[in-house]
C-alpha cells in the first residue's frame, strides 16, 4: 500500500530553503503577511514581493506549478472578496473620480485599486503559505511552532502537549486515509452508493464508512496511549531527535529578508500611495 | 498482517535477545508453531491459567489443550496421523525432529501416492476472469509513482479454488481490487463474467457503469480484518446491507430469509444473534458476521484477503471448513489470499504467487510448493509437507505426492506395506 505516501503537500527534496530552520521560515512567513497587509500601498511593492517569492521558489527547486496550485483552493475566495470590495467598497475623504456609474453600482478608481490590492494580498499569503508547507515537513513545522510558542509556557500553557497533539494528528493522517479507503472499498464491494447515485444517496452512504472509521480511530488512540505508557511517556524533560540548528545559512537568509523588507518600505515611502 | 519472512525476522530478534542478552521474552501468539520454540508455555482461558509447563508437556496434555480452544503444532498433528496409520515415527512438536525421525525409520527408495485425495470435486468450467497485460501504477506521473502491477496475464476459470500468495507489497491486493472495479483498469484489459472492465469506447463505458452493481453483486469481496467494517446497530441490519443495496426490490420477508441463510451458513445461530450489536461479539464471531454480510447475496466469485489473519486456531479451522462448504454450493470460484502456506496447500486447486507486481509462479499446489528455492527468493514459506519431502530427499527417500498431508501419509504407508 504505497499510495498516499505524501503527507499534506510537502515536496521532499533537498534545497537551501528546505534546510532552513523552520522557526525562521515561520517568522518570515508572518513577516510576509505583515508586509503584504500593512507595509505596502502601491503596485511596485507587490511586484517586489512577487519577485521575492519567485526567487525563493527558484532557490527551493520546487516546481513553480506546485506552488501555483496552492492558489487553486483560494481562487474562489479571492474573486468573491475582490468583487464585494469592488461593488461595496468606498474611499472616504478623498477626491476619487468615479469611472463607472450604472444603476446602483458606482465604481471609482480608488475602489478598483483597493480591490486589486486585496486580491494581491490574498494571493501573496496563499503563495507564501504554499511555499512554507511545500518546503517544510509537517513535523518540522510543529517543532518550529513549539519553539515560537515557547514564551506561552511562562503563563502555564502546555505548549509541548499541544505540539505533540498536533504532530500526532499529522502523523495519523496517512494512516486514517488508508483506513478510510479500505472501509470505503469494502462498503462499495457491498453495493454502497459511494461512487454513484445522487448527492443525498452519497451522504447517506457515508454513515457505513464513518462509524467503523470512528471506532477504528478510538482503537488506534487507545493503542497509542498504551504504547506511550509502556515507554513511560510523561512529556517532561524530553530531548529532541533532530535538534534545530541555527547556522550561517539562516543568518544569511535573515539578512536578505531584512534587506528586502527595508527595500519594500523605502519603495513605499519614495513612490508613495497610489 | 506481516508476511512469513518478516514474522520470522521479528521472532529471530526476540530469540536473539533472549539468548544473547538474557532478556526475558513473553510472546503472546495464536500460532502453535511459534510457541514450540519457547522454554515455557502458559495457557490462559477466560482469565484463568489452565496449564503451564514446557512445550512438550503442554502439547501432550491433549484434554486441557483442546478445552482451551487450541490445537497441536502442525508437525505433531501430522506425526499423530502417521502413528494412527501404523507408522511409528516419534510424535514431535518441531518439524526438524519429525524430519529426523522419519528419516530414521523410512528405507531409501521411491514412495508414490496412489489415491487422489484432493478434496475439491467441483469441475472446472469456463473462464470467468481473464486479464491481458494488466498494469497499474499508483500516483502516476508524480515523484511517488509506484508500479503495483506489471503486465499481468491470467485466466481464472469457474470452479477453481485459487490461493494467492506473495509477500507484502507484491501487488496481490491491487490485483484483486481490480476484479470488482474498486480500482479502475489503467492499462491492459480485464474481463470478469463476460463484462469488459477496460472499456475504450464511450458506449462500453456507459454499459459498464450500469452493470457495475451486478458485477459487485457477483464478485463478493472480503477485505483484511473485515470485522473493522461492521457498522450496523444490529447484526441483522449489517448483514442485510448488501441485499438492500444490490436488490432494492426485495421484500422484507425475502431479505429476512436471505440473512438467516447467510448467518447460518457461517455457523452462527440466527435467532440468537440477529438482534445483537455486532460490537459485542467475540473476534471470531465478528469476522463471521462480516463474511455473512458478503455472501448474503450469493456471489459467484468470492475473494478473501487474508481471512485467517489474527484468528485463534479453532476459528481458523472453522473458517477453512466454512470456505470449503461454501465452495461449489454457493460460490463457484474462490480466490483466497493467505500467508498460511499449509492452508493454501491443503485447500486450493491452484496457487498463484505474486512478486513485485508480476506473477512469479502459477500452477497446482504440488507444482508451486515443490519449487523450494524459488519460493525462498520470493520471501515465502513452504508448507510442512513440502519441507519434509525436500528434507527426506537428502536421505535418499523420494516421496512423490500432491503435498497434502493426506497424500503424504498415503504415499508413505504404501511404501512401508
Amino acid at each position: 500500500m504505497s499510495k498516499d505516501v505524501s503527507l499534506g503537500q510537502y515536496y521532499p527534496i533537498s534545497s537551501p530553503i528546505h534546510r532552513l530552520n523552520p522557526c525562521l521560515k515561520l517568522l518570515v512567513f508572518i513577516g510576509f503577511i505583515i508586509v503584504a497587509f500593512w507595509g505596502i500601498s502601491n503596485f511596485w511593492g507587490f511586484g517586489f514581493l512577487f519577485l521575492l517569492l519567485l526567487v525563493i521558489t527558484l532557490v527551493s527547486k520546487v516546481p513553480i506549478k506546485s506552488v501555483l496550485s496552492s492558489l487553486k483552493a483560494i481562487l474562489f475566495l479571492v474573486i468573491i472578496t475582490a468583487l464585494i470590495n469592488l461593488f461595496f467598497g468606498a474611499r472616504k475623504g478623498e477626491t476619487d473620480p468615479i469611472w463607472i456609474n450604472f444603476w446602483f453600482i458606482k465604481i471609482s478608481r480608488g475602489v478598483i485599486v483597493d480591490a486589486s490590492f486585496l486580491a494581491c494580498r490574498l494571493i501573496i499569503i496563499a503563495l507564501a503559505s504554499g511555499l512554507l508547507t511545500l518546503t517544510t515537513s509537517p513535523i518540522e513545522l510543529t517543532d518550529g511552532l513549539e519553539i515560537l510558542l515557547y514564551p506561552l509556557k511562562l503563563i502555564k500553557i502546555p505548549v509541548h502537549t499541544l505540539a505533540l497533539i498536533m504532530s500526532i494528528a499529522l502523523r495519523f493522517i496517512p494512516t486514517l486515509t488508508e483506513k478510510t479507503q479500505t472501509i470505503m472499498s469494502a462498503q462499495k464491494a457491498r453495493g454502497s452508493k459511494l461512487d454513484s447515485g445522487n448527492f443525498i444517496n452519497k451522504i447517506k452512504a457515508l454513515v457505513p464508512v464513518l462509524i467503523p472509521l470512528l471506532i477504528g480511530s478510538f482503537n488506534v488512540a487507545d493503542q497509542l496511549g498504551d504504547a506511550m505508557d509502556a515507554r513511560c511517556y510523561t512529556g517532561k524533560n524530553r530531548t529532541k531527535y533532530k535538534i534545530l540548528g541555527f547556522g550561517l545559512r539562516d543568518i544569511v537568509s535573515i539578512i536578505i529578508f531584512a534587506l528586502a523588507i527595508t527595500g519594500i518600505i523605502l519603495l513605499n515611502i519614495f513612490v508613495g500611495k497610489v | 498482517m506481516l508476511d512469513p519472512k518478516v514474522i520470522k525476522e521479528v521472532l529471530n530478534i526476540a530469540h536473539k535477545l533472549n539468548e544473547e542478552e538474557n532478556i526475558t521474552v513473553i510472546l503472546i501468539t495464536h500460532y502453535m508453531d511459534e510457541a514450540v520454540d519457547s522454554d515455557k508455555i502458559v495457557v490462559l482461558k477466560q482469565g484463568k491459567i489452565l496449564n503451564c509447563g514446557t512445550p512438550t508437556e503442554i502439547f501432550n496434555d491433549e484434554k486441557t489443550l483442546l478445552s482451551a480452544g487450541l490445537t497441536f503444532p502442525r508437525p505433531m498433528i501430522l506425526s499423530k496421523q502417521l502413528n494412527s496409520r501404523g507408522i511409528n515415527c516419534q510424535v514431535s512438536i518441531k518439524k526438524q525432529d519429525l524430519l529426523l525421525s522419519l528419516a530414521s525409520i523410512l528405507e531409501k527408495g521411491e514412495y508414490n501416492q496412489q489415491i487422489s485425495c484432493f478434496a475439491n470435486s467441483v469441475s472446472v468450467g469456463e473462464t470467468v476472469i481473464s486479464c491481458q497485460d494488466l498494469s497499474y501504477t499508483y500516483n502516476k506521473k508524480t515523484k511517488f509513482s509506484h508500479d503495483a502491477l506489471k503486465d499481468i496475464n491470467l485466466d481464472i476459470k469457474q470452479g477453481e479454488f485459487i490461493g494467492v500468495i506473495g509477500h507484502t507489497g507484491s501487488g496481490k491486493s491491487t490485483f484483486i481490487q481490480h476484479i470488482n472495479r474498486l480500482i479502475e483498469v489503467d492499462t491492459g484489459s480485464l474481463q470478469v463474467n463476460g463484462l469488459n472492465l477496460s472499456p475504450k469506447k464511450r458506449k462500453e463505458k456507459k454499459a459498464l457503469k450500469q452493470s457495475l452493481c451486478d458485477l459487485r453483486k457477483n464478485v463478493g469481496m472480503v477485505f483484511q480484518y473485515p470485522e473493522n467494517q461492521l457498522f450496523g446497530e444490529t447484526v441483522y441490519f449489517d448483514v442485510s446491507f448488501g441485499v438492500k443495496n444490490f436488490m432494492p426490490k426485495t421484500t422484507k420477508k425475502q431479505i429476512e430469509e436471505m440473512v438467516s441463510v447467510a448467518i447460518q451458513r457461517v455457523g452462527l445461530n440466527y435467532e440468537e444473534i440477529k438482534e445483537k450489536s455486532p460490537f459485542e461479539l467475540s473476534g471470531g464471531q465478528k469476522r463471521r458476521v462480516a463474511i455473512a454480510g458478503v455472501i448474503v447475496t450469493t456471489p459467484q466469485i468470492l475473494i478473501l484477503d487474508e481471512p485467517l489473519a489474527g484468528l485463534d486456531p479453532q476459528g481458523k479451522v472453522e473458517l477453512i471448513n466454512l470456505l470449503k462448504n461454501l465452495f461449489g454450493k454457493v460460490c463457484k470460484t474462490i480466490i483466497l489470499i493467505s500467508h498460511d502456506m499449509d492452508e493454501i496447500c491443503q485447500s486450493c486447486s491452484r496457487v498463484i504467487a505474486f512478486d513485485n507486481g508480476k506473477i512469479a509462479l502459477d500452477g497446482k499446489p504440488q507444482e508451486v510448493f515443490s519449487k523450494v528455492e524459488e519460493l525462498k527468493d520470493l520471501r515465502l514459506d513452504i508448507p510442512l509437507v513440502s519441507y519434509l519431502v525436500q528434507g527426506l530427499k537428502e536421505y535418499g527417500i523420494n516421496i512423490n505426492c500432491d503435498l497434502t498431508s493426506e497424500g503424504f501419509i498415503d504415499s508413505i504407508t504404501r511404501g512401508i506395506c
